[in-house]
Order: C-alpha cells, then structure tokens, then sequence
C-alpha cells in the first residue's frame, strides 16, 4: 500500500470509530502539525492546546475531508494551521501589550533536542523554496504563517494587488513542479 | 494561456493557501464549477503544494502526555457532522462537590475494612471518580457555550418561512465566529411520520447538511452544534428542508422544499 493509500486506510477506520487510527496518524503527522502551531504561535502551551484542538477537530469532522481538494496530510495540517492563526488573531490585542513589555521574548521550543531531525521531505521542500525569487517566497510564507488574505499582503507590502496575485501564482505553481508528491513526514 | 485561466489560476493559488479574499470567493467557487474535473485537480495540487510549506517550519515532538490528553478528549466514538443535544436544565456545583465528599468518606472506611468489603469499596470509589470526572466535563462544556453565545462576535440570523408552506414555522440561530458554535431554535414545525426536516449551512453558496433535526411533540426544536462551519468557508446563513425519514441522499444538496432559510447579520 502506498503512503497516501495508508493515510486514507487510516481515515476509513477513524471514521468507523477506531481511535488507534487516529493514534496512529497522530504518531505520524503531530511532529510536523506541533512544529506548525509554534512557528505561528510562538508559545508551548499554546501550540499544545491547538494541536489537541485540531485533532478533537479531525476526529469529529473527519466528514470535511475532500480527498478531491489534497491528502491526508495535507488536511491535518490545514486544520492545524487555521486553528493556530484563528487564535493567534484572536490574542492578537493580548499580544500586542506583552510584547512592547517584553520585546526580546520571543519563544523558542523549551528543549532544542526535541526537534525532529529534518526529514528527507522536509529538506526537499527547504530545497525548491530557496529557487523561488525571494518576493514569491515571502509572500508564500506570510500567507501560510500570518493567515494573511492577499489584499492584507498587498497592503502590508505596499504592492499593487494584481502583483501579489502574480507573485502567489508563479511561486505556489514552482512549487507544485518541484514537489509534485503530497504531505507525508 | 487565456486570461479566464490565468484568473483561475490566480484564486486557486490564493484559496490553496488560505488567503483568497472573501471578495473573490463566489468568482472563485464559479470557475471551479466551471472548469469540472480539471480544475479540481489543479485545486489539489495546489493545495498540497501549499501545505508542504508546513515543513519550513521545524517539526517538533510534542510532548508525550500531549497524546495522552488528545486521546482523553476524543469521547467513544467521531460524532457527526451536526452534534445535536437538547439543552439541558443548568447543573449547579453541588453534584460534583458532594460527589467529591462522598469519595472522601468512602476511603476513609477502606482503611478499617476486611479484605473482602476493601475490594468492594475501591470498585464503588472507581464509579464515583468517573461520575466526578463526567460531571467536571459537562460543566466544562457548559461554559464553553456560555461564552460562545455571549461573545461580541456573535451573529444572529432569523428564520421565516417561505412559501412553500402554509403553516408558519419560523426559528432563528446565533453563530459564534471564533468558536464555531452555534444554536439553531425552531418552532411551529409540524412533525410527519413519512419525513424529517434536515438542517442546512449555506457557505459561499453551496449548502452543507448539518443533519437531520429531532423536534418534539409541540413542534420546537433546539439544536446545539459544536462545530457549525468549515474553517476554510464563510457561513452566510442557515436553511431547513422537509426531506425524506433519513434526510436528503446528497448531504451537499437538500432533495425536498426548503422551508426556512435565515441569513446570518454581519
């Protein structure tokens, strides 16, 4: 069975009710989902709170996934990532105060070696990105980190709209030619 | 390439990311109609393309008890889409302080039993502790709605009848953004034996079954959903159609009339 066919495999039984195939895409894709939540949250506790949210989330809509719009892997993350950029809009004000209080606590991961050694896939995806031109992958990344609508972008870059649109396009279509596998750790 | 493609280009690459603004939506959800089985399969590689930017963040093990607590959440089985619970009369903290009492006193009686009584008490103990355990979840959930329902993001959507009945059933709903909850309220609803009214999020468009609704004997029904809209879709307004017993064949199109239907205010 191929990677895809497994995570699908696993979906079927999660929606039967069987929760060691949740624990089993769980042991698979939370490294991945956890190191997403912190990037965008920047606080453990925060991060773990989401990542337990998204996944209640999967095992309770596990009927919003639409294998016509990606994979697996690509949902988990999906629901990770809009779960933390909701909250971190939502603390947004909070944030705001705490920082100009404390403008140098920026949040690393409470212990460096818990860091996954970076897959192979990981590496690939590093890899096509540093091809792109530096303002497509800017704007690649404030849109999948910050939540950031393209209108939002293009006001925060001082750029016409059309042109972020142009930039999204071109970057997001490389992307596709270089990676063309799905979101698997 | 024409410029329709290229335009279709330009929003897909946007929705895959997440940052398709609510401006472009219809135009965006027109074109993918449009463009079938081949735009779909575009939306999809560009969406994957999209999601493996997750890996330029570094992936992080997360701390062993956090599985523990995720499974712990999960309850016995998935629930459906729409999670119907009629509203229950509100607990107070006395069921779960006097459950925390009586535990107290029955381990203190474990101390002074024989081995035979000590078995049974410490299954008696085991009981207890899960009924607490269940109570403090409930109240839980309990606050989890009274926040959502009370929250300044909250929005309101009326539901009246249209035409296509006679009697006036009317509801309406409240819809909190930030948490995703909501509570639909329905009255005058004439119940049938040959049918069910199935409840119906209208997203960008397109509706989305939220399940079948259970009304009682004086046509009032109260339905409470955890998650009442998709992340990635803007929920525009609430509908209700008489279907068949079980509810439309296709949870993405009702099958029967559609008698009432409520846009959420902005």
């Amino acid at each position: 069975m191929t990677p895809p066919e497994e995570d699908l495999r696993c979906l079927e039984r999660l929606r039967a009710g069987e929760k060691a195939a949740l624990s089993e895409l769980y042991d698979r894709y939370a490294p991945l989902m956890y190191g997403i939540a912190l990037r965008i949250l920047r606080e453990a506790a925060a991060a773990e709170e989401t990542v337990q949210d998204a996944w209640v989330q999967v095992w309770k809509r596990h009927d919003t996934f639409d294998p016509s719009r990606g994979s697996v892997g690509a949902w988990l993350t999906t629901v990770v990532r809009t779960r933390a950029i909701d909250r971190w809009r939502r603390e947004s004000t909070r944030r705001r105060v705490t920082e100009q209080a404390e403008p140098e606590s920026v949040i690393r991961p409470s212990d460096p070696a818990a860091e996954v050694a970076a897959s192979e896939a990981a590496q690939r995806v590093r890899a096509a990105l540093a091809t792109l031109e530096e303002r497509q992958r800017h704007v690649l990344e404030v849109a999948y980190f910050e939540g950031l609508s393209q209108s939002e972008i293009a006001q925060r870059l001082g750029t016409p709209l059309g042109t972020v649109k142009y930039w999204t396009r071109q970057g997001l279509l490389k992307l596709k030619d270089l990676l063309p596998g799905d979101v698997r750790p | 390439m024409t410029n329709r493609h290229e335009e279709f280009l330009d929003l897909c690459a946007a929705q895959a990311l997440g940052a398709l603004d609510e401006a472009d939506r219809v135009r965006f959800e027109e074109l993918l109609r449009e463009g079938g089985e081949s735009h779909a399969k575009i939306l999809a590689e560009l969406t994957n393309a999209a999601a493996q930017m997750a890996y330029t963040a570094p992936a992080v093990a997360p701390p062993p008890a956090l599985k523990a607590r995720v499974l712990a959440a999960l309850g016995e089985r998935p629930a459906p889409s729409a999670r119907i619970i009629p509203l229950r009369p509100e607990r107070s903290w006395w069921p779960v302080a006097m459950t925390g009492w009586a535990a107290a006193a029955v381990f203190a009686l474990l101390f002074f039993a024989r081995a035979r009584v000590a078995d049974d008490l410490r299954r008696e103990m085991a009981a207890l502790e899960m009924e607490r355990t269940q109570l403090v979840g409930e109240l839980t959930e309990e606050k989890a709605w009274a926040a959502s329902m009370a929250s300044p993001a909250a929005r309101v959507a009326f539901l009246a009848a249209t035409p296509e009945v006679a009697a006036q059933p009317n509801g309406w709903a409240l819809f909190d953004p930030d948490s995703r909850r909501a509570i639909v309220v329905l009255e005058n609803m004439t119940p049938s034996a040959e049918s069910d009214f199935e409840l119906w999020a209208i997203e960008g468009g397109t509706p989305r079954s939220l399940g079948v609704i259970a009304v009682d004997a004086s046509g009032r029904a109260v339905v409470r959903l955890t998650d009442a809209a998709d992340p990635s879709a803007q929920l525009a307004a609430f509908a209700v159609s008489r279907e068949a017993k079980g509810g439309s064949p296709d949870k993405r199109a009702p099958a029967g009339p559609v008698i009432l239907v409520g846009a959420l205010g902005a």
